[in-house]
């Protein structure tokens, strides 16, 4: 009878800890804050990289340069390719928003719309030409045309031996005028992470 | 004849001042805005139809303990798939997949109630592994 009791106190507790471990448990935490889990490319990385070329795209001699020979007028940028040829997947929208919303904050630079979005716009305004009123209908053949292109690249290094990997990533970004092909600046954010298993 | 006059004059004006909002050509206006107009007046209805939706270009992220899940769940198919596939024919002589086995597998049968632990329910025995 003892015995019998002992066993169902212990399959009981063994059950217990089953539950509580298998329960999972979220928790809201600053975007700002650092938390690295695998080693892998995650927010903090992609902040940093948003920061840092950033700060280089404003304050470098091409700003100036173009609004001296422009007369005052800022210029205005479309956002290119980007290409990941890293070995994880990297979304580069993450960090390329923060700096277009950089560039519209400062009122320094213009942006126009690219890609799909530019169809989409596009596609709106060819409905336009047969569906909206003659006053509301809105043109083609008039839209803002980019002075300079930022296209760009994500690169990595994985040196990995047993338990320990050095990861290292650079994320290359350059503006390109579009007129005269001429580049006006590079920036660069290089980024090294240890691992240890 | 002065009203019949004074409408058609209003009328005329009217024509004008339509077809210059229509065909109003911007001095800065792309003179070659109608070729785009005419490529995309083509496209409007794929070019718009996800207006309104969100449109999901998902991935899959790397979780730990489903790669791991996936991995069990394909390794189980794949084990049911051989047993069920004919190549795999167990004659009672124990499963050589888990067990090593001496004389291909003939000598294993002889000793297979010591290499697979059994269990017994209603006083049957089973093996654990088949």
């Amino acid at each position: 009878m003892q015995f019998k009791k002992s066993i169902a106190i212990a399959a009981f507790a063994v059950s217990a800890i089953l539950v509580s471990s298998c329960s999972r448990q979220v928790t809201r935490v600053n975007p700002e804050e650092t938390i690295d889990i695998s080693g892998n490319w995650n927010n903090t990385d992609s902040r940093m990289v948003a920061q840092e070329l950033t700060n280089n795209i404003l304050n470098a001699a091409w700003l100036s340069n173009h609004t001296q020979q422009h007369g005052g007028k800022k210029p205005v940028v479309i956002v290119g390719m980007i290409q990941n040829k890293s070995h994880e997947h990297i979304e580069a929208e993450t960090f390329i928003k923060d700096i277009e919303q950089a560039f519209l904050q400062t009122q320094r630079i213009g942006l126009v719309q690219g890609g799909k979005k530019r169809e989409e716009l596009r596609g709106e305004k060819a409905d336009q030409q047969t569906n909206a009123s003659v006053s509301t209908m809105k043109k083609f053949g008039l839209e803002s045309g980019a002075d300079y292109i930022l296209q760009g690249s994500i690169n990595s290094i994985v040196d990995a031996h047993k338990r320990q990997k050095v990861v290292s990533y650079q994320v290359n970004l350059e503006l390109t005028n579009i007129q005269t092909n001429e580049v006006v600046w590079i920036g660069d954010k290089k980024i090294a992470k240890y691992v240890k298993n | 004849m002065k009203r019949s006059l004074f409408f058609t004059i209003a009328m005329f004006g009217l024509a004008v001042t339509a077809s210059a909002q229509q065909g109003s050509f911007d001095p800065d206006q792309n003179p070659r805005a109608r070729e785009s107009a005419g490529k995309y007046s083509r496209m409007i209805d794929s070019l718009t139809s996800d207006q309104g939706a969100t449109v999901q270009n998902t991935y899959k992220a790397y979780d730990w303990y489903e790669a791991r899940d996936t991995r069990r769940q394909e390794r189980r198919a794949r084990n049911a798939a051989f047993y069920n596939s004919g190549y795999y024919q167990n004659y009672g002589y124990g499963n050589s997949l888990f067990y090593p086995s001496f004389g291909g597998g003939y000598y294993n049968g002889f000793g297979n109630s010591f290499f697979a632990p059994t269990f017994r329910i209603g006083g049957r025995s089973h093996r654990f592994y088949h």
